[in-house]
């Protein structure tokens, strides 16, 4: 049992880690960003090949955090230039575009040749049960926990998060009582570029998945998964909800009955979350 | 009058002397070239180039040494695409209109099973470099030059207990469902040589998973050894999570994808014991008989690969058939000729550890032969000289 929430742990903060930065952009930038996983991966390989150039670690993990919130802020260009009064299923539909574009330009660079990823925290980690958890993950762990309280501090307390969800809801209007839209529409979708390549960078580098370009911009369906816990508002939830996917992921795959079904789940969860949030939806359309 | 008659005749002779010559025109042109098809996947998530690319440089080198019975090579490729209706669509291009005589080289996930039916009614056959999925090994068209995964686990499953002499063997194979009958396969042929059972068999790892909890299932049965079957960087995230959880006194057995030197480099620094399955004269070794395939592929500007392997063999064997033929060469003088290939005619190459038996009624699983490397100081090591002879009949 402690094996099976030890490694569903492991597993589940990478989910977290990047539906917080999914849950960001919906809430602040009005899309449900698929292309959030291969904007990250575009920053996490360049920190791969910086590192085969000899280049130390860190340096190379803060090239590539620059390089995503520039690809980033690059696509919220995209998005404010040319789809600014958009609807969200525009947008979103904008940013299936982008993901498909950035996978194939991101794999035709970086090939697919293997690469291991250098460990950024050797010599830390403790025993849970039978499992090993490296430093990596705890640092993991920790970053997304601390990610969720400060983005829910940023934007629910702050006088820039409350402006910022104001443009989101309402772009045009918030533009003109001034608020910068573009500016700010850029800086969000770097800020969400940059932390999903921390995310990615720690998930390589930490965590024992296959490295590479195509499988690991997958991750976007459980992060899609774990933000749709948190109804793609609360950061809490989104927290929470990648936590639980591993876990459930973990103790599918520890039973050899269910274990081929392991990549299956995200489905009956999503259909529950659904079932439960629009349960009131239902009861006023009846009582309609 | 005169004139017109010195005029007429002038122009019945230039006309006449036009007729000549495209009358030796026509009698000096080459003859039809000899249409050989290939079919691969060249575009999509997942390409196999290399088998192609390789069987072409043999074709271009026989062209150059003045063709068969004075006849070029035309090696027509088309891209699967990874799908199965363009699969079918490119089959039917290369049999039907392009009349291709037989198959070499291919490199395609779903040839066997989408254009199997085709090419058994069209009489044409195919001696695929990398073959696709396991039911290639059973279907008559097919005669593939490589062992495949499921060849290649029960090999490395052998190799595991009865020469390693590893007492708890845990396989860990690639739950894609285009595997399942290849897996069941291997387990079961494992128990009927070696009277023995798995102490863990999972079917269940698939690309995209963190292999953590697979790994923990092994640390939890105790296994001695592993055979682990998937992609190149699957087998890493495999040892990255062996050593996560400190299990690297297990050793591991890969199959022929993890036999590269990028592999070898990018695993130096793990501590436990590794080896590969080499489905050929393992490739990255000075053996002698990689000497013509190696200058080849170097003078072609193609990389060293198991895949290129199996594309230069692949097209060789098909030379070798097509130069044993006496009359003209046809599809149908092309088959049977391929088909008289068997017993003591079987086609040989040195990177081959068996002959390439092309009887109609030969099951290609039933026997294998492959060779083992070992992992040592960021280098792969051949530890068999000699090929380990699978035979499960």
């Amino acid at each position: 049992m402690l094996d099976i929430l030890a490694s569903g742990l492991v597993i589940g903060s990478a989910y977290a880690s990047l539906g917080l930065c999914i849950t960001l952009l919906s809430r602040m930038g009005g899309v449900v960003n698929f292309a959030q996983t291969a904007i990250g991966l575009f920053g996490s390989y360049v920190f791969l090949v910086l590192c085969e150039n000899q280049m130390p670690a860190s340096l190379a993990a803060v090239s590539g955090i620059l390089i995503s919130g520039a690809v980033g802020a690059f696509s919220g260009y995209i998005m404010y230039r040319w789809f600014d009064d958009a609807d969200v299923t525009t947008r979103s539909s904008v940013a299936i575009a982008m993901m498909i574009g950035y996978l194939s330009i991101g794999t035709r660079i970086f090939g697919d040749s293997p690469r291991q990823a250098p460990s950024l925290f050797d010599n830390t980690g403790f025993s849970l049960g039978s499992v090993n958890i490296g430093g990596g993950l705890i640092v993991s762990l920790i970053a997304s926990v601390l990610l969720a309280s400060a983005l829910h501090y940023f934007i629910n307390k702050t006088h820039t998060g409350i402006r910022l969800q104001a443009f989101a809801a309402k772009p045009t209007t918030a533009e003109l009582i001034g608020i910068p839209s573009d500016r700010l529409t850029m800086l969000i979708w770097s800020l969400a570029g940059a932390m999903s390549a921390l995310a990615m960078l720690i998930i390589m580098t930490s965590s024992a998945r296959n490295a590479n370009y195509a499988s690991l911009s997958l991750l976007i369906i459980p992060a899609l998964c774990a933000a749709l816990i948190g109804s793609f508002n609360g950061f809490y939830l989104t927290l929470a909800g990648g936590l639980l996917l591993g876990i459930i992921e973990s103790a599918t795959l520890s039973s050899s009955l269910l274990a081929p079904y392991a990549q299956a789940i995200y489905l009956p969860v999503i259909v529950i979350i659904l079932l439960w949030t629009k349960r009131k939806e239902k009861w006023d359309g009846q009582r309609g | 009058m005169k004139n017109v008659k010195r005029s007429l005749l002038k122009a019945v002779r230039l006309s006449a002397a036009i007729g000549m010559s495209s009358l030796a025109i026509n009698s000096m042109a080459a003859p039809e070239p000899i249409k050989i098809g290939g079919l691969a996947t060249l575009s999509g998530a997942m390409t196999l180039p290399e088998s192609p690319e390789a069987a072409r440089a043999v074709f271009d080198r026989v062209n150059t040494e003045g063709g068969i019975q004075g006849r070029k090579i035309e090696y027509i490729v088309q891209d699967d695409k990874g799908e199965a209706g363009a699969t079918a669509q490119a089959g039917r291009e290369l049999v039907d209109s392009q009349g291709v005589v037989a198959f070499a080289g291919s490199a395609s996930l779903q040839d066997c099973a989408v254009n199997s039916n085709l090419y058994n009614r069209r009489g044409v056959l195919s001696l695929p470099g990398v073959a696709g999925e396991f039911s290639c090994y059973s279907k008559k068209a097919f005669a593939p030059v490589s062992v495949g995964p499921a060849g290649g686990t029960l090999a490395s499953l052998y190799y595991a207990s009865e020469v390693l002499k590893k007492d708890r063997v845990c396989a860990f194979l690639l739950g894609i469902p285009s595997h399942a009958a290849g897996n069941k396969w291997a387990v079961k042929q494992y128990r009927a040589m070696t009277d023995k059972n798995l102490a863990l068999l999972d079917t269940t790892v698939l690309p995209n998973d963190d292999m953590t909890p697979h790994v923990l299932r092994a640390k939890s049965t105790g296994c001695d050894a592993i055979v682990f079957s998937g992609a190149e960087q699957m087998d890493l995230a495999w040892l990255k999570a062996m050593q996560m959880q400190g299990i690297t006194d297990v050793t591991t057995i890969f199959m022929t994808p993890a036999y590269t030197s990028g592999f070898a480099e990018a695993s130096k620094n793990y501590p436990g014991e590794v080896y590969a399955n080499s489905e050929y004269e393992p490739f990255l070794s000075d053996s002698a008989v990689l000497n013509d395939w190696r200058g080849l592929m170097k003078n072609a500007g193609q990389p060293l690969s198991s895949f290129g392997q199996g594309g230069y063999i692949s097209a060789t064997l098909l030379v070798e058939a097509l130069k044993r033929i006496e009359g003209p060469i046809t599809r149908d003088s092309v088959t049977k000729a391929l088909r008289a290939s068997t017993g003591a005619d079987a086609l040989t190459n040195p990177m081959l550890g068996n002959p390439l038996d092309v009887a109609a009624d030969v099951d290609h699983s039933a026997t294998s032969a492959t060779k083992f490397v070992k992992l040592v100081d960021g280098d792969w090591k051949v530890v068999t000289p000699d090929f380990l002879r699978i035979n499960t009949k």
